[in-house]
C-alpha cells in the first residue's frame, strides 16, 4: 500500500525541552493508524507535526524529516496552507464556530474563493453526508451550530474538515468529550471514511484504538517504542513496555 | 508493578486457581479410573460414575469466570491469551474427566465377565497417559514451554503403546485366549487412554499458545 508520510529521525523541541525523539515511521494510505501512550507521551505532539499545527506555538523547533506524499512538508518552499487543507484535523473538544451549521461548513470552502451558492449547497450536503450528520440537520442548516449536542458538534467538525476535501484526517482524541452514543457514532463514521481517507488518530481509549485502527504505535516519553498491526500490538506484543502499558501495568 | 489493574491481576489469579481445583480433581478421577481397571475394582468404578458431575459443574464455573473477565476487564496481550487459553483447556480438562467416567463404565462392565486377564500392556499406558496429564498441568501451572513441549513428544510413546495393546489383544483373538467381549472392553480402555493423552497434548498446545501467541505453530491473532 503506498505511503502517507515517511517520518524520519524526527527530534522535536518544546524550548529546551525534548517532546520527541528520533521518530521514524511509515504511515499507510488509506488506513487507520492510531497513536496511543500515557500523557505527557509525545503522541499528540507528533501528530501535530504531520500538518504544521506545531508551527503556531512559539519557541518549538524541528528536526528531521517528515515527507507527505514525497514532499518534505518542513522545506522552506513547503505551502502550509496547502498542506493544511489536503491534512486536515479534528480535535478533542468540538469546536464549532459560532455561527449556522451551513456557514460552519461553507466557511472554509468560502476562504478558499468559492462564491457560487450552489457549489456551496453541494459542499455543504456532501460533506454533511459523509459526517453522517445530513439527515440529523437538513431541516435546520440555518440553525447555529452551538445548538447541536457534543456528538453532533464533533461530526460538524469532521463535516467542515471534509468541506476542504483533504486527503488525510489527523483526529486528536476526537471522542474524548462524548458520551458512548456520539463515541460510537465517531467511530462508525471514521471506519467509513477509511474507505476515502487515510485516518490517523490519538485516542486515550485502548478499546478505540482496538476496534478502529489497522496499525497502532505505541509512545512513551518521546518515543515510539512499537508500531504494528493493532491485532499483534493489542494480543502479542514483542516489547515489555508495550505490553506493561496495554495490560495496566503502568500508566 | 503499580497495582493499576489490580482488578484484572486478582481475577486471572482467581481463574488460574479454578483451573487448578478443577485439574487436581480430573487428575485424581483418571488416576482412580486406572486404578479401578486395573484392580477390577468395582466400588472404586461405581463411585467414579457420579464424580463426572463435579467436574462438568466447575468447568461450567471457569467458563463463566473467563467470560466475565473478558468483559468485565478487557484483557491485552499475556492476560488475554491466559483466559482465552483457559477457555479453550477446559473443554480439554472435561474431556479427560468424560474419560474417567468411561473407563469406570467400562471396568463395571468387565466385573460381569468370566475368564478377564489383565494386559500388563495397559498398565503401562496407564501410567505413561496419566504422567502426560500430570506434565501438562504443571506446564500450565508453571507456564512452562519446556515441559509442554515433551508432553506433545510424549503422544507418541503413547500412540505406540496403544498400537502394542491392540496386537497383543488381536494375538490373543486369534488365539481364542480371550473372552471377545473382555476383548472389546479392553481395547475401548486402551482407545480412552490414548484419548486422554491426546487430550493431554491439547492442554500442552493451549498452555504454548499462552506463553507464544501460537497455537500448533499458527499465529491465532
Amino acid at each position: 500500500m503506498a505511503i502517507a508520510f515517511n517520518v524520519e529521525n524526527l527530534n522535536f523541541y518544546y524550548e529546551d525541552k525534548q517532546a520527541l525523539k528520533n521518530i521514524t515511521m511509515q504511515i499507510k494510505k488509506s488506513e487507520i493508524t492510531a497513536f496511543i501512550g500515557p500523557s505527557g507521551c509525545g503522541k499528540s505532539t507528533f501528530i501535530r507535526t504531520l500538518n504544521r499545527m506545531n508551527d503556531l506555538i512559539q519557541g518549538t523547533r524541528v528536526e528531521g524529516k517528515i515527507e507527505y506524499e514525497g514532499q518534505d512538508i518542513y522545506d522552506k518552499k513547503s505551502d502550509v496552507i496547502e498542506l493544511r487543507t489536503r491534512v486536515g484535523m479534528v480535535f478533542q473538544k468540538p469546536n464549532p464556530f459560532p455561527m449556522s451549521i451551513y456557514d460552519n461548513i461553507a466557511y472554509g470552502p468560502r476562504a478558499h474563493g468559492i462564491k457560487d451558492k450552489n457549489t456551496l449547497d453541494s459542499i455543504v450536503e456532501d460533506s454533511l453526508q459523509k459526517a453522517a450528520l445530513w439527515n440529523e440537520v437538513k431541516d435546520d442548516l440555518k440553525k447555529s451550530a452551538l445548538a447541536l449536542s457534543g456528538g453532533q458538534q464533533q461530526r460538524l467538525c469532521i463535516a467542515r474538515t471534509l468541506a476542504l476535501k483533504p486527503e488525510v484526517i489527523l483526529m486528536d482524541e476526537p471522542t474524548s468529550a462524548l458520551d458512548p452514543v456520539g463515541t460510537i457514532k465517531i467511530e462508525e463514521l471514521i471506519l467509513e471514511l477509511k474507505k476515502e481517507y487515510t485516518i490517523v488518530i490519538v485516542t486515550h481509549n485502548m478499546q478505540q484504538a482496538a476496534r478502529i485502527s489497522d496499525k497502532t504505535a505505541f509512545f512513551y516519553m518521546g518515543e515510539i517504542i512499537e508500531f504494528d498491526e493493532t491485532s499483534k500490538i493489542f494480543t502479542n506484543p514483542a516489547k515489555e513496555q508495550t505490553e506493561d502499558y496495554i495490560t495496566g501495568k503502568f500508566g | 508493578m503499580s497495582a493499576l489493574r489490580a482488578s484484572l491481576l486478582k481475577a486471572i489469579e482467581e481463574l488460574k486457581a479454578e483451573v487448578v481445583t478443577m485439574a487436581d480433581l480430573v487428575l485424581n478421577n483418571i488416576n482412580e479410573a486406572f486404578l479401578a481397571f486395573k484392580t477390577n475394582n468395582l466400588k472404586k468404578a461405581e463411585s467414579l460414575m457420579k464424580a463426572d458431575d463435579e467436574v462438568d459443574q466447575l468447568e461450567e464455573d471457569i467458563s463463566k469466570s473467563a467470560l466475565r473477565v473478558m468483559w468485565k476487564e478487557q484483557p491485552y496481550a499475556q492476560d488475554l491469551r491466559v483466559v482465552t487459553g483457559i477457555l479453550k483447556l477446559v473443554t480439554d480438562l472435561e474431556r479427560i474427566g468424560d474419560h474417567a467416567t468411561d473407563i469406570a463404565e467400562q471396568t463395571i462392565h468387565i466385573g460381569s465377565l468370566k475368564n478377564q486377564r489383565l494386559l500388563p500392556k495397559t498398565t503401562i499406558m496407564s501410567e505413561s497417559a496419566y504422567q502426560m496429564v500430570l506434565n501438562a498441568i504443571n506446564a500450565f501451572v508453571k507456564q512452562d514451554m519446556k515441559l509442554a513441549k515433551q508432553v506433545i513428544e510424549d503422544d507418541d510413546v503413547v500412540d505406540a503403546q496403544f498400537n502394542d495393546v491392540m496386537a497383543s489383544v488381536t494375538e490373543q483373538i486369534k488365539n481364542d485366549s480371550i473372552d471377545s467381549q473382555y476383548a472389546v472392553s479392553v481395547i475401548m480402555v486402551a482407545k480412552y487412554m490414548e484419548r486422554v493423552a491426546d487430550h493431554a497434548v491439547n492442554l500442552a498446545e493451549w498452555t504454548i499458545f499462552m506463553i507464544t501467541g501460537e497455537h500448533k505453530k499458527t499465529p491465532l491473532f
